[in-house]
């Protein structure tokens, strides 16, 4: 009796290649496909330079783009280690405006090698990897598999980690990076019935011993859905770090405008920074915004932006740690940038909260000790007194 | 043995910094021994032995060594080796493991890391990988084979890895050491689950260097025979098949153990090539201050007088108790009596496994540079952590074994001049049996090491880890499980859902199939790993760590917490978090726990009778559950041991599963003696506790590896008081006090017969009248009237039952 008709019938077929048999699920998506509100294929258009930046990863600089390979891997454990098996390794790449879908599914443990062949040759062919905390999970996992199945693994072209970049622009917004949260708020997408990661080691296993098809099909699709995510994902955080888009949330602006701080990049750097400050929300988001606004101010010698952006995020200033915060920068900037060590002093006695007591007596005291040896006659005044300068 | 030197004479001792010494004074060990035949001391030395001098037996080094090498040795004084080192490296170069058992201070570290340091030098890939039991060994032995490398001009790395090992220099461990040190925790739960990413190791592996081999025995023995076989796994996986060398203290059976732990036959050199001085081996046996009683003065102060006398005659001296109060109590006698003599009390130190690491190192330091002239250890000087040796070691205490006692007294010991090991056996039953008859420190064979890598529960939870690291493959070998065996063993895990079988030619393979990593779930050690730390609550730091299970002894509330000649009162156990929180007092008296263990038969494997043809017995051998709870303390002034008082505590118990002996004494037959049922029943707990001893010595094991209780077979039915409630069988329990057993009990249930016969003939020959510490213990029952019949009612039970002496 047919098993398979049992079972009912798993996607894709078996292909044969030189290395033995594949199981394959292979599709091709519509060129103008969209995962929730997003083009996939505005991946093939992004800025490559912008994508390398907001990387922090100078390797991806000169990447075709044309030649990106999507990974992900649904596997039989987070755990790691030699015991934990990828059976489904999901593979994107764009052909034309069209992302073409493989996955390779392992039907029986023990069967890997033919599909590490198949994704070592498809990696070859690929002028970078993207994928989602593929870094720490999937490709040391992959590497492993290489080792264990005696087959040579690929030498792995420049890797894009959405989780990280991710992580740099979305977290002060969202709690959780996870995949599906980015999903559902940054690219406008809902799956319908899709399965929960944590259940899928236990769905494959079932289906080992014999269980039905359709929870695997499931669990195919979510994959599928993930490699669909990714492209639209790079195309999203990477646009949006091109040019500013004004509807943003301000949080997004400043995280931007750190990143471009980071990299050297001020002209950006102040755009986004503009956008924080100008878009509101709360005063936490303002005042850091204005704080790097004067950073970014005072590495360019513009003694008087500092200031003004300073005073911005004096004005901005809700809560005490936040004012303590914005003290210290203006302590410091009237003692060394103006010399006006009276309005120093008088920011000074603000900065316990962000520089601990000890540090914010002792600049207290240095400041004291240098008025009253500028001005002695006039020692005993208080300094603060707007005489005493 | 962190000392490299080979075959030259050390550089001189260090001398003492000279304090202020009486004037008059004997100085050095035969000085001491004279003294003590004119004081009186050696009215009560009951053995005097003296060793022979040993003449060192060199041999050069091999040619086969490079210069670079030779000259890294030559520039620590080593010019040739000893005959023992020279042996090892021969064997090691033709592919034999081998293990290396000569005396402490012998240079066995030198046995291993030459044929590394020849085979790292011969080929840069090549790669060797060093288990030690503890962390703070491999990072000890780090530094000094790091110089050594350094020296011999290898480029190549060594590194420690363990958990306090950083992410960065994880990487470059994977990559680049030639030599890795670790432990079998770490081996077992942090490398090879992920041998995929250490394939640099596992294809160049050369030697596996396993030390301090005798601590490898009981579950923890058999738990790393289990890792050896992954590892052998692992490494041909890798195609390498590595040459194992092991080196070990004095135990009965260095070669079977070595064998055992690696599955395959290992070559064994045991006879030291160093030279070595005259030693003198005594045993001091306390004087009776209780005829009657048979109650000796306490072995704590005995020691502590005989170490005075030593150190006052500048005898750099090393002196062991078995428990950390012990150690703690006598480092106070000590200071306060030599504190007498104007003698620096920072001069004497103690030295023990709670102390931080940085506290040891200086300890250590300072007993190498002569500042401190006398520790005072538990066995943590055992594990083999430099100090060279000293002129004298003071044992207060039967350790437990023979081998235990070698180990220690294996610290004295000079190459030219005279050494003393003193004995001073405490009032507990085997300290008095060896010193009854103490010719058995020299005839009687040595203990050993036992382990059983098959225990099943142990065995399983290896496989599962070794399924996890590869696929188990149609005739694949795991040890020397045979075929059948390993097939009923991974269809169990097939069934349970942890492994998925497969059809390949030639058989099954099965996978590894589950989410869970399962190396985490498998603790080598049976006390648990997780430490308690001891915070002091004036300073707000802390002053030491405490393994799990001596906290429940040792850091209860209330306890006096004895550290560094302080004392300090613990006020608050977390138990959750694992505090300890504490304050300094000062107390005149110090606390001991009282534990009450409870035993029940959950399965009974195999039952049959002491039948004689009077009364008979039943007897049983099977698993039992054992619960252990600290249920109170008391408290002992110091300098008299008077009772002074008691407390209760409330602690969760420890329970653990083991296999048990157990003899049972109809309740009819108790009832139909003449004595009070009460008084039965406590003869009986004096019978058991001659067992005991009798079996320890019998087995020739530590007596703490052999559980004793009396109680109940049935579960229902609380501990026997004292004797209120009648209608239960008193029942007498001996077990494996390790986890799962290591095969005590079912020796003991197959010479049952014997057993009884041997604790009669040391009951009647005890010179005690009424019971002693040294047979069946002190009265317990607390009626006076009856005891001057206790051990005659204890020899009119076993006539009853037709136990007669052995002769």
């Amino acid at each position: 009796m047919d098993v398979a008709s049992v079972r009912g019938a798993l996607p894709g077929a078996s292909e044969t290649t030189e290395h033995g048999e594949v199981h394959l699920v292979d599709a091709y998506l519509e060129p103008h496909h969209h995962h929730g509100k997003s083009p996939v294929a505005a991946a093939l258009e992004v800025n490559v330079p912008r994508l390398a930046q907001l990387a922090l990863d100078p390797s991806l600089e000169g990447v075709d783009m044309q030649r990106a390979l999507y990974l992900d891997t649904e596997t039989t454990g987070l755990a790691g280690g030699t015991g934990t098996v990828p059976f489904l390794i999901g593979i994107a790449w764009f052909e034309d405006e069209s992302l073409r879908v493989q996955q390779l599914f392992l039907p029986e443990l023990g069967r890997e090698a033919p599909m590490l062949h198949w994704l070592r040759e498809r990696v070859a062919q690929s002028s970078c990897v993207i994928s989602f905390n593929g870094k720490a999970f999937d490709w040391p996992l992959l590497r492993n598999r290489f080792v264990m199945n005696r087959v040579k693994a690929p030498a792995l072209p420049p890797h894009l980690d959405l989780l990280h970049c991710a992580r740099r622009v979305l977290r002060a917004r969202l709690r959780s990076v996870r995949l599906v949260e980015l999903e559902r708020k940054v690219l406008g997408m809902v799956r319908q019935d899709d399965v929960s990661g944590a259940l899928i080691p236990q769905l494959y296993f079932d289906y080992l011993d014999g269980g039905e098809v359709a929870p695997m099909a499931k669990v195919i699709e979510h994959n599928a859905n993930d490699l669909i995510a990714l492209a639209a994902l790079v195309a999203k955080l990477v646009n949006h770090f091109d040019e500013v888009h004004g509807e943003d949330d301000p949080r997004d602006h400043l995280a931007y405008a750190k990143i471009a701080e980071k990299t050297g990049d001020r002209e950006r750097a102040r755009s986004f920074v503009h956008a924080a400050v100008e878009g509101g929300g709360e005063s936490a988001c303002t005042v850091e915004a204005c704080l790097l606004a004067a950073t970014i101010a005072r590495r360019e010698g513009d003694t008087d932006g500092e200031g003004q952006a300073l005073h911005a995020a004096l004005d901005a200033s809700e809560d005490d740690l936040q004012l303590a915060a914005v003290r210290l920068a203006l302590s410091k900037h009237y003692e060394h940038r103006r010399k006006d060590l009276a309005l120093a002093l008088v920011h000074a006695r603000g900065t316990a909260l962000a520089e601990g007591d000890d540090a914010s007596e002792r600049r207290t005291a240095r400041l004291e000790r240098r008025i009253s040896r500028a001005n002695p006659v006039h020692a005993s005044h208080s300094p603060s007194d707007p005489g005493a300068g | 043995m962190m000392s490299a030197v080979g075959g030259q004479p050390r550089a001189p001792k260090p001398a003492f910094r000279r304090v202020k010494t009486p004037w008059g004074l004997p100085r050095g060990v035969s000085q001491v021994l004279d003294q003590w035949t004119t004081d009186g001391t050696a009215r009560n030395l009951v053995w005097s032995h003296q060793i022979d001098p040993r003449a060192p037996d060199l041999a050069p080094l091999p040619g086969a060594v490079s210069p670079s090498i030779a000259q890294a040795l030559r520039r620590r004084g080593v010019e040739s080796l000893y005959a023992h080192q020279a042996q090892a490296f021969e064997y090691a170069s033709r592919g034999r493991h081998v293990v290396v058992a000569t005396p402490t201070a012998s240079g066995k570290s030198l046995c291993y890391n030459l044929p590394v340091l020849h085979a790292l030098a011969s080929d840069p890939s090549a790669r060797a990988l060093y288990l030690f039991p503890t962390k703070a060994l491999s990072r000890d032995q780090e530094e000094a084979f790091r110089h050594l490398l350094d020296d011999a001009e290898l480029g190549v790395g060594t590194i420690t890895y363990d958990g306090d090992t950083p992410n960065d220099a994880r990487r470059a461990a994977r990559q680049r050491a030639g030599v890795l040190l670790t432990n079998p925790d770490m081996l077992h739960a942090g490398i090879m689950p992920h041998h995929a990413g250490w394939a640099q190791l596992f294809s160049n592996l050369k030697y596996v260097v396993i030390d301090e081999l005798h601590t490898y025995r009981g579950v923890f023995g058999s738990h790393l025979a289990n890792v050896v076989r992954r590892l052998l796994r692992v490494a041909r996986f890798h195609g390498s098949s590595p040459t194992f060398l092991f080196a070990s203290a004095t135990i009965g059976n260095p070669r079977e153990h070595a064998t055992r732990i690696c599955g395959e036959p290992v070559e064994l050199i045991e006879q030291s090539g160093a030279p070595q001085g005259p030693r003198r081996v005594v045993v001091y046996n306390p004087p009776v201050v209780n005829a009657e009683l048979g109650i000796r003065e306490s072995y704590l102060k005995a020691a502590v007088r005989i170490t005075r006398d030593l150190v006052r005659a500048e005898v750099p001296t090393l002196v062991f108790g078995n428990s950390r109060n012990g150690v703690e109590v006598m480092l106070k006698y000590l200071r306060d009596k030599l504190a007498h003599d104007s003698i620096d009390p920072s001069m004497i130190h103690a030295y023990r496994g709670g102390y931080l690491p940085d506290t040891r190192r200086r300890i250590e330091a300072s007993l190498r540079s002569g500042d401190i002239r006398c520790v005072v250890a538990t066995n943590a000087l055992e594990l083999g952590i430099d100090i060279g040796a000293l002129d004298a070691v003071v044992c207060a205490g039967y350790p437990g074994t023979m081998a235990g006692l070698w180990q220690r007294f294996g610290r004295a010991g000079r190459r030219n001049d005279l050494s003393l090991s003193v004995l001073v056996s405490s009032s507990n039953p085997i300290d008095q049996y060896v010193a009854r008859h103490p010719r058995q420190l020299i005839s009687a064979p040595i203990e050993h090491a036992r382990i059983d890598p098959d225990n099943i529960e142990i065995l399983m939870q290896h496989l599962k880890c070794a399924a996890f690291e590869l696929p188990f493959e149609p005739n694949d070998l795991y040890g020397d499980v045979p075929d059948d065996a390993l097939a009923e063993a991974l269809d169990y895990l097939a069934d349970h859902g942890l492994v998925h079988p497969t059809s390949a030619s030639g058989g099954s393979m099965y996978h590894w199939a589950s989410d869970s990593y399962p190396a985490n779930n498998v603790s080598l050690r049976s006390a648990s790993w997780d430490n308690f730390v001891v915070i002091d609550l004036d300073g707000h730091r802390t002053i030491a760590e405490m393994d799990w299970r001596s906290t429940h002894t040792m850091l209860h509330e209330q306890a006096i917490y004895q550290h560094e000649g302080g004392q300090y009162q613990v006020e608050r156990l977390d138990f959750e978090n694992h505090k300890a929180f504490v304050r300094r007092v000062q107390p005149d008296y110090y606390t001991t726990a009282m534990t009450h263990s409870k035993v029940t038969v959950l399965e009974e494997d195999q039952a049959s009778t002491v039948d004689l043809d009077v009364v008979p017995l039943d007897t049983g051998l099977g698993d039992v559950s054992v619960v252990e709870k600290v249920v109170g303390y008391k408290k002992i002034k110091y300098h008299t041991h008077e009772n002074v008082g008691c407390g209760e505590v409330h602690l969760p118990e420890m329970q653990k599963h083991t296999t048990a002996f157990w003899l049972t004494f109809p309740e009819d037959f108790v009832a139909s003696q003449s004595e009070p049922r009460a008084t039965v029943v406590d003869a009986l707990r004096g019978l058991s506790k001659a067992m005991h001893v009798v079996a320890a010595v019998g087995l020739m094991v530590d007596p703490r590896d052999l559980g004793r209780t009396l109680g109940s077979r049935r579960e229902d039915e609380g501990p026997p008081g004292k004797g209120q409630g009648p209608g239960f069988d008193p029942t007498i329990f001996l077990y494996d006090t390790v986890a799962g057993g290591v095969g005590l009990a079912p020796r003991l249930f197959e010479e049952r017969e014997e057993l009884l016969r041997r604790a009669r003939h040391l009951i009647e020959s005890c010179d005690c009248s009424e019971g002693c510490p040294g047979c069946i213990g002190p009265d317990a029952s607390g009626e006076d009237d009856v005891e001057a019949a206790r051990k005659h009612l204890v020899l009119g039970i076993l006539d009853a039952v037709g136990i007669r002496a052995v002769h």
